[in-house]
């Protein structure tokens, strides 16, 4: 779908986006503060603000229970959720062009005025109580926290979490909204029809009523190697296992792209180096490979699932691979294929107000970056071998990095698989 | 509104069967080719896992690419992607593409369904990805939970232990069987959704050329579903329980009452002010819980609740479940909710269809399944048709037939599952 894409400053100081989607039937609307649980006062009040942002959609200045909030939300379809991450608070909603002046008017209700009180904070204690003991049961999301600790990231893991809950009172909810929701921490990203509708939406964005405060900072962690690390479940019935290497910047844009590409070279298709490969011989269902970046320092992280018995062979693979592309064994043919399929990508994309909200939002409420829609072919064009080379040898070069799993087999099987990729920092003369 | 669309239906010379989703405009096309092929259909039930292993052979060799990886560069240079699910009935090959290719990846599906090479070392190397794939569902408790479910209840699917036991006897000989049964004209369903731009006929066209036996639509399978015991499941690791609540009746539901439990579940557990889900969050004894009512070829429908439970909670929300439905049957939807229902899934229909596969998703499930279509821009008059009579009528004969279990996985042990059990048990 066609769009344009404005970024605007707010004299109460909150900045964000107006994508106009001149097309629409839908409205698409986020709001972020860097609120999320790395922001709590205290280690031991962690769970703050995710029992915060449950909260949010309660009893407010103009609703005295959720359930009448929520009967007024919903009445026509629109649906709304929130998650809270490391270091963000994004609230979300999506709702029919029709209404998307009473839905921004229910968002700034619940965003701005919420009236916290003891009966629903018992009430989400559970609630937050039984979403993370769910948790427990996905061994994907028990082992990145896991990873992200050893590495040397202060986080907590779902286990440690839990017994925060408890400690959290009344009195902390109303701080935590109160230091964090400040118009100065806040973005937006509003997308769907503009036309005859910007001034309004600018008004109603101007009276968000909250302090002014400032945008809180992202903290840094010093990032380390870790030994391999077991998270033991006894009825795993294979391994589930992520090996994350860091350096201690940010990727730009440039190299962020290159490593996007080089990911899909390896795990992308049915006839990638690694997961293709896997396939082939019959190693592993799947794997993939991602990039990750933050303010101050990015990721290269490689993931997936795979049975006790192949599983050596799968890690002899995933570093050979590596190897062969620090040896700059990557071809012409390969990335031009790969050029090829992410510009097919890009012209399948776009398709809906939420794909395009979702192309601007992770990057703009990361670090304030605008990402051009239009450019992305000439990005795409603009990405080299040696680049891919590059970036894959300043993060084996940086030699911080962790292999951890989740399995009922013990520390011993990982200390071999992690020894077999260890062999690539050695080989890389670290 | 869902993007702006004509259908067609298409019967096809060859006897093939499908649908044309014509969306003006659009830049991405989405194919799906389905043929009653599921592991229900292997001739051996001793080699039950034909079915599956013949779908991620598909992707192999064939006529035209010598290899795998070959076939694979091909088909994605300009970003398609494919995929294929096998079921116990259906077989389904997708594919989603830019517009500008949907002759040439067409014709690589036709390729792939119709001329493939069942080679003894693709076999080999795909018996070690199947075996890798449901390996680690067996850690899924929903999933291994809803077998066993299935399974008390007479259904006849492998568990998935069983499954992987039957993968080692598959032979090359069994693949091009199943594949030569399976794979014909009169079982072969489509839909394909896109800006056919007034190519509609060349679509027809290279449709008719597929090269496979004409064959015969083949029957689905059925099973007798009887009531069942409580089924409880204890896994070490698990700190809460995994719950499904599950009521069936012996016949299919028609469209409009399929809408009807639309409404039901949403004042259910739609929302956070419905009666089950938003009571149980307002308690905070719960997380999630859902509902939905399904109806399957075997003639059988089925009303379910379920989610995640931690044992200190589940006899209150089981009693909350109980209760809440007690008062449907009792007729107890007053003209406010029946309202709010419908204007919410009105407003929820008004979101749907928003990207082609979406439109071709909503196409194929009941196409594939008895050959409706059931046009999206009728929702709003399926929706306005929605009575309070219908809603209370469909939950008293679920509870009427008295064929349901409880179903626990976690952290449970046979005498509490035995005592929920018994609770919802005064339901019926």
């Amino acid at each position: 779908m066609h769009h344009t894409v404005e970024e605007i400053q707010l004299k109460n100081g909150a900045r964000g986006l107006l994508i106009d989607v001149p097309e629409a039937t839908v409205m698409s609307m986020q709001f972020q503060f860097r609120a999320g649980n790395r922001f709590a006062k205290t280690a031991e009040i962690e769970q703050v603000a995710h029992i915060m942002e449950h909260m949010a959609f309660g009893a407010n200045a103009r609703f005295k229970r959720e359930h009448d909030f929520e009967a007024e939300f919903t009445k026509n379809g629109a649906d709304h959720n929130a998650y809270t991450s490391d270091f963000s608070m994004v609230y979300e909603a999506d709702c029919a062009d029709f209404e998307w002046d009473r839905i921004l008017d229910l968002q700034r209700l619940s965003i701005c005025q919420p009236r916290f009180n003891e009966e629903e904070l018992e009430a989400e204690k559970g609630n937050v109580r039984a979403e993370l003991t769910n948790y427990l049961n996905d061994h994907h999301r028990i082992l990145w926290p896991r990873i992200q600790q050893l590495l040397g990231e202060d986080v907590l893991t779902f286990r440690q979490s839990l017994p925060t809950i408890a400690n959290v009172s009344l009195r902390d909810i109303r701080e935590h909204h109160k230091r964090t929701h400040t118009t100065d921490n806040m973005r937006f990203v509003i997308a769907g029809k503009m036309h005859g509708r910007r001034a309004t939406i600018l008004r109603e964005l101007e009276a968000f009523d909250l302090p002014r405060g400032e945008q809180l900072a992202i903290p840094r962690d010093e990032l380390h190697s870790a030994g391999p690390a077991v998270v033991r479940r006894k009825d795993a019935s294979n391994l589930t296992f992520g090996w994350s290497m860091t350096i201690p910047t940010a990727l730009d844009d440039e190299k962020l792209d290159a490593l996007h590409y080089l990911n899909h070279i390896l795990t992308g298709t049915m006839h990638s180096r690694i997961f293709g490969r896997a396939r082939s011989k019959g190693l592993a269902y799947h794997v993939g490979a991602y990039a990750g970046v933050r303010p101050h320092d990015s990721s290269w992280d490689i993931t997936g699932q795979v049975n006790h018995d192949t599983a050596a062979k799968l890690f002899a693979l995933m570093r050979d691979e590596i190897k062969q592309v620090l040896d700059g064994s990557i071809t012409e043919a390969e990335l031009d294929a790969a050029k090829s399929y992410a510009l097919g990508r890009h012209q399948m994309g776009a398709q809906t107000v939420a794909q395009i909200s979702g192309f601007y939002t992770h990057r703009y409420f990361a670090d304030g970056s605008i990402k051009d829609y239009d450019d992305v072919p000439n990005r795409i064009r603009r990405v080299t071998r040696k680049r891919m080379t590059d970036v894959a040898g300043e993060f084996v070069a940086a030699n911080t990095w962790v292999l951890a799993a989740v399995s009922s087999g013990d520390t011993a099987e990982l200390t071999e698989y992690n020894d077999i990729i260890a062999e690539l920092f050695a080989s890389n003369g670290l | 509104m869902p993007l702006k669309h004509t259908v067609q239906e298409i019967q096809l010379k060859n006897g093939a069967k499908g649908l044309i989703v014509h969306v003006p405009d659009s830049t991405v096309m989405s194919y799906t080719i389905h043929f009653r092929a599921g592991n229900d259909y292997v001739k051996n039930q001793a080699k039950h896992q034909t079915a599956h292993l013949m779908e991620h052979m598909a992707f192999g060799p064939n006529e035209q690419f010598a290899t795998m990886e070959a076939f694979s560069q091909e088909f994605s240079r300009n970003g398609a992607y494919s995929n294929a699910s096998t079921f116990d009935t259906n077989m389904n090959y997708y594919a989603d593409l830019a517009q500008f290719e949907w002759e040439r990846i067409l014709k690589l599906q036709q390729l792939a369904i119709t001329k493939p090479k069942f080679l003894s070392e693709i076999l080999e190397s795909e018996k070690g990805n199947v075996c890798e794939e449901i390996t680690g569902q067996l850690h899924n408790n929903g999933r291994q939970l809803w077998m066993h479910i299935n399974r008390a209840m007479g259904g006849h699917s492998l568990l998935d232990e069983e499954k992987i036991a039957t993968i080692n006897a598959v032979t090359v000989d069994d693949i091009i069987e199943h594949h030569a049964t399976t794979h014909t004209h009169q079982n072969m369903r489509f839909v394909l959704a896109g800006d056919f731009n007034g190519q509609e006929n060349r679509a027809v066209e290279l449709l008719e050329g597929w090269d496979l036996a004409q064959g015969k639509r083949l029957e689905p399978v059925t099973d007798d579903i009887v009531a069942s015991p409580s089924v409880s499941l204890a896994r070490q690791d698990q700190e809460n329980v995994t719950f499904a609540f599950t009521m069936v009746i012996k016949r299919k539901l028609e469209i409009a009452e399929l809408v009807a439990f639309s409404a039901l579940s949403h004042l259910l557990t739609g929302t956070l002010h419905s009666r089950i889900f938003g009571k149980a969050r307002t308690r905070g004894i719960c997380y999630g819980v859902g509902s939905n009512a399904t109806t399957d070829l075997g003639g059988t429908s089925s009303w379910d609740f379920h989610g995640q439970v931690r044992p200190d909670n589940a006899d209150a929300l089981y009693e909350l479940i109980r209760s809440e439905i007690k008062r449907i049957v009792d007729g107890d939807i007053s003209d406010a909710d029946l309202e709010d229902a419908k204007q919410y899934l009105t407003g929820d229909y008004q979101m749907r269809g928003q990207t082609v596969s979406a439109l071709a998703g909503w196409y194929a499930g009941d196409y594939f399944f008895d050959e409706t279509v059931d046009d999206i821009n009728d929702a709003g008059k399926h929706i306005a048709a929605i009575t309070k009579d219908d809603m209370v009528r469909l939950a008293c004969e679920f509870v009427a037939a008295k064929l349901w279990t409880l179903g626990e996985i976690g952290a449970v042990n046979k005498t509490d599952t035995e005592r929920r059990y018994t609770s919802l048990s005064s339901l019926f």
